[in-house]
């Protein structure tokens, strides 16, 4: 029977409650959205006393079904003022799970102004002091939890950027080489747990209960389906484990869509250099020595999207070089050389920074003239700043919105001040719909009509047409589920297009739970998620008016295609009519 | 004057196969010749083709086009297929 561990920062106390009703069919951000919905009071300081944030894995995370390891975090963003739930990979969130444990929510704050490490294991939860790792970045700081732990501990943690509570903090999740580069990045969820004085949850399950599953006979079948379907189709079984995420830099250059220079154009000359080509050519052919593709960021992941990017010399340097990450420091910042984009995400990584804001924030800088476009060296040194704590690497370290604001700029591409991914929504409308309307900011993986847009996965949509809401609305409801599942969102690749691995993801968990949930339940499912969602963001303030694209993307068109952004409001408010 | 890009393994039949470039062919066609035609006749076999970008516009069932007013042709080979056809 799974239960829920309460950590209250302020006596320092740990306990477990059962898991109410409510919450016995939620997970994921299904749990993290409800938990937050109910406990924090939406006009909260999202670091003060009241904010909360909650650590759930997924419905069926823990068990063998396929990537499905992924870890929810949620609370009030620091980043955006509204919900937030941030997902990561890497291996605490299967940890979490076979220990029994269906959410982890911390509240309060430290009084003493210090850290503390929450230690989770079969026998109970604890708060310890973290003075052997506070100040410390997240690569030493995992080495020194391992050195002290011989399980391989899961690690749940923060750089400095999270002690000095900055909004773009993000959380550390680490992978199973014990490499701290799986964040829970977007929203700032890294400063929340900074304002608590938790630097890091250490999840170690050895001998704990392990997961129920209610027909596990159905459950084998069901997952093997959904197996199937990952292991056969193009996307999951050939782009994503030979070229990573990246394969999509070439695509969406040759789209027109790929953000370059801070937004400026859709097309970047230096593209062939920093692609999932080159990355694969380099980490296996060139360099190899540490250098991997096909790389899983938790055990059990069938697709394998993650690398190990080596350094010339063939020693490790990061792992890993993703498309956001790659194409945040890369083309959105005129830089045309992996070894300076890898040295940038290792940096975020150490710091502990979300790639895609860290990035975008670094372009709007390049815009405001504080470094030049393409300078690979002053763009790994102006990030370098954050965490020294410097007053211009606490503005950097406040993402793009603020940094935008503290030099003047107009061309800020972020909504509900978070930073955009890396697709222009001018020429690609469905995302631009999902960027303005998601209760998230702007987020691709809230709602990935890329996949019908420019992929042609999933039924075909012309990335030109502006009638975009009902597609964005039901990616995005879709998306919840699968953001609820504990699955990885890149088997929608493969359930968007074969019907027996769709019917894998809903009959795993149908089968886990004793649920009979069909595919429209899905649909419903994940429409109740994001109303709730959006009910807490209305109660903190949003309106229909912060679910725009910001103003230049509606005035400059963008090269090659020349198109503005051109979604009617009418559409845009029509997403959230269900 | 018609620019044809290659990706990955299709990167074979242009002028190079160094990945930190653009792999591109120039060449001309007549306007009826469809898109089909004109990869065939610089040696490239469709079935190893997965996705088809005509002016940077992911487009079904490119083969059948007449290249009439077409300036880049993208091409991505069948392993490097994030857009199913
Ligand atoms: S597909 Fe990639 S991101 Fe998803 S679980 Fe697997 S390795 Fe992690």
């Amino acid at each position: 029977m799974s239960r829920i561990l309460r950590v209250n920062m302020t006596d320092l106390s740990t306990k477990f409650e059962e898991v109410p009703e409510k919450y016995r069919l939620l997970g994921g951000r299904g749990l993290t959205s409800n938990i937050v919905f109910d406990e924090v009071p939406p006009d909260c300081h999202p670091l003060g006393p009241n904010n909360k944030v909650i650590f759930a894995p997924g419905l069926v995370t823990g068990t063998s079904a396929p990537s499905s390891g992924r870890l929810s975090v949620g609370g009030k963003s620091p980043l955006t003022g509204g919900i937030k739930e941030a997902n990561a990979g890497g291996i605490a969130s299967q940890k979490i799970a076979r220990l029994g444990i269906k959410a982890i929510i911390v509240e309060g704050q430290a009084q003493d102004g210090k850290f503390y490490s929450l230690k989770v294991n079969k026998d109970g939860a604890s708060l310890v002091s973290a003075d052997d790792i506070v100040g410390k970045g997240m690569y030493e700081a995992d080495e020194i939890i391992w050195r002290k732990h011989p399980n391989k501990p899961g690690v749940i943690g923060i750089g400095p950027a999270g002690e000095m509570r900055l909004a773009n903090a993000g959380v550390s999740v680490n992978d199973s080489e014990n490499g701290p580069g799986r964040y829970a990045g977007r929203g700032g969820l890294g400063a929340v747990m900074g304002s608590k004085g938790l630097k890091a949850i250490i999840v170690d399950d050895k001998g704990g209960p392990g997961v129920s599953v209610a027909n596990p006979e159905l459950f084998k079948q069901e997952a093997k389906k959904l197996a199937d379907a990952l292991l056969t189709h193009a996307v999951t079984s050939q782009a994503l484990p030979n070229y990573g995420t990246a394969v999509l830099i070439n695509i969406l250059n040759e789209a027109g869509g790929l953000p370059t220079r801070n937004f400026s154009s859709g097309r970047f000359e230096g593209a062939a250099k920093v692609s999932g080509e080159m990355i694969n050519e380099l980490a296996t052919k060139v360099r190899k020595g540490a250098g991997r593709v096909a790389h899983p960021c938790h055990p059990g992941c069938v697709i394998k999207c993650s690398n190990v990017f080596p350094k010339p010399d063939g020693s490790y340097h990061v792992s890993c070089v993703e498309y956001e990450s790659d194409w945040a420091f890369g083309p959105n910042c005129g830089i045309d050389d992996l070894d300076a984009i890898a040295e940038l995400v290792r940096i975020s990584n150490d710091v502990g920074l979300d790639t895609i804001e860290a990035g975008v924030t670094v372009g709007v800088a390049m815009e405001a003239g504080i470094i030049p476009f393409g300078d690979g060296q002053a763009a790994i040194n102006l990030l370098s700043e954050v965490g020294k704590g410097t007053p211009l690497g606490r503005i950097i370290g406040n993402g793009a919105t603020f940094t935008g604001r503290a030099f003047g700029v107009t061309r800020i591409p972020a909504v509900k001040g978070q930073a955009m991914p890396a697709y222009d929504p001018r020429p690609i409308k469905g995302i631009g719909v999902t960027y303005a309307t998601s209760t998230m900011g702007a987020d691709h993986t809230s709602g990935y009509t890329i996949a019908p847009e420019i992929l042609g996965v999933g039924g075909k949509a012309d990335p030109f047409a502006v009638n975009k809401g009902e597609l964005s609305r039901a990616f995005q409801a879709t998306t919840a589920f699968v953001d609820a599942s504990g699955y990885c969102l890149f088997i929608a690749f493969a359930i968007l297009d074969i019907a027996s691995g769709f019917e894998g993801m809903v009959n795993s968990v149908n089968a886990m739970y004793g649920t009979d949930w069909t595919g429209d339940d899905v649909v419903k499912i994940g429409q109740q998620i994001i109303k709730t969602e959006r009910t807490f963001n209305e109660r903190a303030g949003f309106t229909k008016e912060h679910d725009r694209v910001p103003e230049f993307m509606r005035l400059e068109k963008l090269p090659p295609h020349n198109v503005v952004f051109d979604v009617s409001d009418e559409e845009l408010d029509a997403v959230y009519a269900f | 004057m018609i620019e044809v890009h290659l990706f990955g393994k299709l990167r074979r039949f242009g002028p190079h196969a160094d990945k930190d470039r653009e792999c591109v062919i120039q060449t001309s066609a007549d306007a009826t010749t469809s898109v089909g035609e004109l990869l065939i006749s610089l040696g490239i076999p469709l079935e190893e083709v997965s996705n088809v970008f005509l002016d940077g516009v992911y487009t079904r069932a490119a083969f059948e086009k007449p290249v009439a007013g077409v300036a880049r042709i993208g091409l991505f080979p069948r392993d490097m297929c994030l857009l199913y056809a």
